[in-house]
């Protein structure tokens, strides 16, 4: 899924990879809110029943961004295959999953509802109305990169320029918070 | 009165408001198709959920209903522009953590870039791995 107001900007990547599954575009930031995502890439596992089997975490496509992130590609991967070949669980019981997710707060829950405010008033051609809520949104749940970074393009930002090396820096400084990584145990249960 | 637009994770619905410095006040045959939540003689209900009116005897005595005090009541959390005449309801945090100890995968529908709606359900009896990306 897309975390992008429009398809045309998702699109390029889509055909590059020649995706033979849906690709969603989560315009509204619906399942974004739902799961509570807070950057990407986030990857969730889901199984047969619709249970979480691994929540949320950060894993990677590929190693082309290894010496900025650290994160290797692979043991995600090969979890992953063992799961879906051979039905290993990632983590050992429902409390392992629920000690690696990270439940928001009032404050981060508001700023999604005012990054919502502000979409609608984009759309509606209310520019300088949006960028308050933007901004307002931004205050209350400054680590969420799904609100500052994703509404950087939104607001004539650079999400790859300056604005993004400021939020990096905070975020540097805040210690980097993200979701609690299970990959030091590269997929094996505890 | 005069329109004002609630948007929630559900609808986007235009209704009647009265808007009277920072509160807006909704009528309450309104508030069932903006919100979902309708004053029955139980309370405040949305589907099988009943807010008891005991709890809120002088918000659901039938005058139009604050949305900052819908939100207080069911738990949500309200944006608000009274100048742009715009609102949005959404889950609060007790809510969401709630949810998420459940560990059910929460269902969504939601276009593709297509514009085709697809649905978490549409998948069930299958393993789906879930991968947020963006152009950013």
């Amino acid at each position: 899924m897309a975390v992008d107001e429009d398809p045309g900007a998702v699109r390029p990547w889509v055909d590059e990879a020649q995706a033979t599954f849906p690709v969603l575009l989560d315009r509204d930031h619906v399942i974004t809110e739902r799961y509570s995502m807070v950057n990407v890439p986030t990857v969730v596992w889901i199984d047969e029943d619709d249970h979480l089997v691994r929540p949320n975490d950060v894993a990677f496509g590929d190693d082309q961004f290894i010496a900025f992130t650290g994160i290797e590609s692979q043991p995600h991967h090969e979890a992953l295959r063992r799961w879906v070949l051979d039905g290993e669980l990632p983590l050992a019981d429902e409390d392992a999953v629920r000690q690696r997710q990270m439940p928001p707060t009032p404050d981060e829950q508001l700023g999604r509802a005012e990054y919502r405010l502000a979409l609608h008033l984009r759309r509606e051609g209310r520019d300088a109305a949006a960028e308050g809520h933007f901004v307002r949104a931004g205050e209350l749940a400054p680590m969420d990169f799904t609100i500052r970074r994703a509404s950087m393009p939104l607001r004539g930002l650079d999400p790859f320029g300056e604005p993004f090396f400021e939020l990096y820096g905070e975020w540097e400084a805040a210690g980097k918070p993200y979701y609690p990584t299970s990959r030091d145990e590269q997929g094996t249960a505890d | 009165m005069a329109p004002f637009t609630i948007i929630t994770e559900d609808a986007v619905t235009t209704v009647e408001a009265l808007v009277d410095g920072a509160t807006v006040r909704v009528g309450v045959d309104a508030l069932g198709p903006a919100t979902g939540w309708t004053v029955k003689p139980e309370g405040l209900c949305r589907g099988a959920v009943c807010i008891p009116r005991a709890l809120w005897p002088e918000v659901l005595g039938g005058a139009p209903i604050d949305l900052a005090d819908l939100a207080r009541m069911t738990g949500q959390v309200l944006a608000l522009d009274t100048d742009e005449r715009v609102a949005v309801l959404s889950p609060g945090a007790e809510e969401r953590a709630a949810a998420m100890g459940t560990l059910h995968a929460p269902d969504f529908t939601v276009n593709t870039i297509d514009d085709e709606a697809v649905s978490l359900a549409d998948f069930r009896g299958r393993k789906k791995l879930l991968v947020a990306f963006a152009s950013w």
